[in-house]
């Protein structure tokens, strides 16, 4: 079914829509949140939440793209599930990619001059654009996505400790990128 | 963390499109064992002949199509009258500039979903009857129908843009523009490119804004000769010939009643992103529709981990290629490929309906290489276009003088073989597939199936059935 077709079963308050969605992006919803909680029974929450934020939110939005739409949607409660059970000890993959983005915070910040999240934003898509579309996927993959870098080494055609190693250099140029214009966070 | 988890933050509002692109990378990477390069070849090249004329003109009916002619007729002298600067070409990896191209040439959701209920509308008219090998570009034949509405008037512009479900031509003129533009791809890897040609008769009046037009928004190059000539006809099918790489090299004749010939051509080619082993090619039989059966080679392979969709009385997966993706459908024993598309409805559902698994897929595909002809007029006239073929066509926006269309004629080439690569670039990484395998499917391609080639936003390059692959 078209997203548009699904959207508009949300607008009629169908709850075909839920099971349109679940059918067509489930699984890689379901794929995200496991991925950033490494919990199959949260991550179903979080993907069961996503369809009841959805229902809510629509209308008024009618997003044009839905897998990003609700891709954005799991993803944010993912990590706020795991910023609780973080809270509780307990684990989860994102601390993983919290502490590989260690190396992207740019140097010299005072909270005074703390940017934005819009202006971040919008510096990343910059310095993204400046990527090749491979980098571009192997650097949402894993901080968008919480892809394994297992599961990434695959698509970059090489082995996980050479993509460890050119990940390490994705970051550092991140962090050049975001220091340039003068970022701080 | 404070400052990680708001650089993760910020992360999550990057661009849709920057999502679907990853999350599009990611799905081939799933559903990949082993990723491998420069294996296989998959060329296909399309043309389709339109012409009008000021009576009817049944000039192709006798074509032949021919596969790697032996001598390919030389262009004879045919100067255009307006030159056209085809698009920007880039390499494969260039994907700041395809970025840009993309950002610079939208294309509506309702243009690609007009063309793809187009693609179904025809394809489902045009495969569900026969008994051989077809194969059909709907993209070809959009662009052709498309340029000639541009130039129609009244009755004959309304069943045109009906039929390609859009509602005025500036709108089909500018988003054919646009898809033109982001579908152009002529680089190392692989070229997906469409190319058009108007060939005038030289003793009539032609509207400079329809010449224009045409080479603004489909890159149409525009000659002015003696239709009636031989040496035209050889020059029309020499530019196919150059257009398909010589995969097609159609025999025309001249005729004295034609004013105008409508060229379109599709030309295709790209590599598989995984190869099959040659190694494990092997000859196995393959059984018609009649029972009897023939032998022929087959590629084989095993993904443990793949995508596969079932509905009623067919399978369907899909193999990765590098700019594109080969779909092919697999009917239940006893289920003809023809009833699967017998209704516009039925033939989407076969392409995109059915429950989708993860699971071991077996590969065995026939090599298969074969052109095919399509009288395409009835169809149309079927499909509502009946107008453009009659002695009230107005086709006023091209020229004053009387002009109708006298024929549909398409003819494609497609081929599914290997080529020689050097073992060597064989890589392989031991796949950890995160999804959970649900199932087992057998592609194993050894009865009459269903395929399809979708390029830039969806769109159907190509659909056929292989009935027998050892056919030509």
């Amino acid at each position: 079914m078209k997203d548009e077709q699904i959207v508009a079963l949300f607008w009629e308050k169908d709850e075909a829509a839920i099971r349109n969605s679940d059918t067509k992006y489930g699984k890689s919803l379901h794929r995200i949140s496991f991925n950033i909680l490494a919990n199959r029974e949260d991550s179903e929450e979080c993907v069961n939440d996503t369809y009841v934020k959805a229902w809510n939110a629509i209308p008024p939005e009618r997003p044009l793209r839905l897998f990003a739409w609700l891709g954005r949607i799991t993803r944010n409660l993912s990590l706020n599930r795991f910023y609780e059970n973080h809270a509780k000890k307990r684990g989860g993959q994102a601390l993983v990619l919290l502490s590989e983005l260690s190396d992207c915070i740019p140097a010299g910040q005072t909270v005074e001059e703390e940017v934005e999240g819009k202006l971040l934003t919008e510096a990343i898509v910059r310095w993204l654009k400046g990527r090749s579309e491979e980098e571009r996927a192997l650097f949402l993959g894993r901080y968008w996505f919480g892809e394994s870098l297992v599961s990434l080494a695959i698509l970059a055609g090489t082995d996980p400790n050479r993509l460890a190693g050119r990940m390490f250099r994705l970051r550092q140029s991140l962090k050049d990128a975001l220091e340039k214009e003068g970022i701080t966070i | 963390m404070k400052r990680e988890r708001k650089l993760l933050d910020a992360i999550a509002d990057v661009p849709d499109e920057m999502i679907e692109e990853t999350e599009k990378r990611l799905n081939q990477t799933y559903s990949a064992k082993s990723k491998k390069r420069l294996l296989w070849l998959l060329p296909a090249a399309a043309c389709l002949l339109l012409s009008a004329g000021a009576i009817l003109w049944f000039a192709l009916s006798g074509t032949k199509l021919q596969k790697n002619p032996k001598e390919t007729p030389r262009l004879q002298a045919a100067a255009p009258l307006m030159e056209v600067s085809m698009p920007e070409t880039y390499a494969f990896d260039d994907s700041e500039t395809r970025w840009k191209i993309r950002e610079e040439n939208p294309v509506e959701d309702s243009f690609t979903e007009g063309l793809l209920t187009f693609s179904y509308e025809t394809a489902s008219a045009l495969l569900a009857e026969g008994e051989e090998n077809v194969n059909y570009s709907p993209l070809s034949l959009y662009y052709a129908l498309a340029l000639a509405a541009t130039g129609a008037e009244g009755e004959t512009k309304e069943e045109l843009l009906a039929l390609l479900h859009v509602p005025d031509t500036d709108t089909l003129a500018a988003q054919c523009g646009n898809f033109f533009r982001l579908s152009y791809q002529d680089n190392e890897i692989g070229i997906r490119k469409i190319a058009n040609s108007l060939w005038m008769d030289k003793d009539t009046a032609w509207k400079q804004d329809f010449i224009e037009g045409a080479a603004k928004n489909f890159y149409s190059s525009v000659f002015s000769v003696d239709l009636g000539s031989e040496e035209a006809a050889a020059a029309i099918s020499a530019w196919i010939s150059q257009q398909t790489n010589g995969s097609l090299a159609p025999a025309l004749s001249s005729d004295e009643e034609s004013v105008l010939r409508l060229i379109n051509t599709v030309t295709f080619h790209d590599e598989w992103v995984d190869r099959f082993n040659k190694e494990k090619t092997k000859p196995d039989s393959f059984t018609l529709s009649d029972g009897s059966s023939v032998t022929c080679d087959f590629m084989n392979r095993t993904y443990d981990s793949h995508g596969f969709s079932r509905g009623d009385g067919y399978t369907r997966s899909s193999l990765s290629l590098k700019n594109n993706t080969m779909v092919f459908i697999l009917p239940d024993e006893g289920v003809s490929p023809r009833s699967l598309v017998d209704t516009p409805e039925k033939m989407r559902e076969a392409f995109e309906g059915g429950e989708n698994y993860m699971g071991e897929v077996v590969w065995q595909v026939p090599k298969f290489d074969f052109v095919s002809s399509l009288d395409l007029k009835e169809t149309l006239n079927n499909l509502g276009v009946s107008s453009a073929f009659g002695a009230d066509a107005d086709f006023s926006g091209i020229t004053d003088d009387a002009a109708f269309l006298s024929g549909v004629t398409q003819g494609t080439h497609i081929a599914v073989n290997e080529d020689g690569v050097d073992a060597s670039a064989f890589t392989m990484i031991d796949y950890t597939g995160a999804a959970m395998p649900e199932g087992r499917a057998d592609m194993r391609l050894t009865r009459p199936f269903l395929y399809g080639i979708i390029g830039a936003d969806s769109s159907l390059l190509f659909v056929g059935i292989c009935e027998n692959p050892t056919a030509n």
